[in-house]
């Protein structure tokens, strides 16, 4: 009998399902592991165990959220059909992904988006490039103000 | 890392592989191992 596991991120960083499956590729359990050493696995107090050991691989060889199935026990892979392909990754091949670009490529993209994309009166902001938080703070002070402070006109005094 | 193919029939698989892995299968070959 041959087990397979797959490793699908989980919505915080650093943690991560992995899943079981059967001969029928039907699902037999699936633990939370992360990256710090935890596992929610029945030998998650022992100080590791299977996925813990699974999961540096999977990073590795980048197959996290992808077809690709770990046979633990013989310590290869397998790659299944794209019908195992995780939530994330089906969206992103739907054809309304972002393509893989990098440098000035991606920016000429994005700035793409933002002519033609968009509706009216919406700006796009690039979040993970360092002096756009400048803009966020721009943004949001043209959409709703700046906050003001609100000070009392008497403070009273301590006595003490 | 290279291109990952089987490494039993020789199909291009996606993704890529480092250069020295000999793990990889297709589900086809790893069907057919596992049904013999």
């Amino acid at each position: 009998m041959t087990i397979l596991y797959n490793c699908k991120p989980m919505h915080t960083s650093g943690m991560y399902n992995i899943t079981k499956f059967d001969d029928d590729m039907n699902v037999v359990s699936s633990y939370v592991t992360t990256i710090t050493g935890d596992c929610d696995c029945p030998r998650g107090p022992h100080p590791t165990c299977r996925h813990r050991q699974m999961l540096p691989k999977f990073i590795s060889r980048q197959h996290v959220g992808d077809e690709w199935f770990l046979d633990f026990d013989r310590g290869g892979w397998v790659q299944m059909g794209p019908e195992y392909i995780g939530p994330t990754q089906l969206e992103a091949s739907d054809g309304q992904s972002t393509p893989e670009l990098d440098g000035l490529e991606r920016d000429e993209y994005l700035a793409g988006i933002m002519e033609r994309d968009l509706p009216e009166g919406v700006t796009m902001i690039v979040m993970d490039h360092p002096d756009k938080v400048v803009d966020v703070h721009n943004a949001i002070a043209d959409a709703v103000g700046e906050p003001h402070a609100i000070i009392p006109k008497h403070i009273p005094r301590r006595l003490g | 890392m290279k291109q990952a193919i089987c490494c039993r029939c020789g199909k291009p698989l996606k993704g890529k592989v480092p250069d020295d892995a000999e793990d990889v299968v297709c589900f086809k070959c790893y069907e057919i191992e596992r049904g013999s």
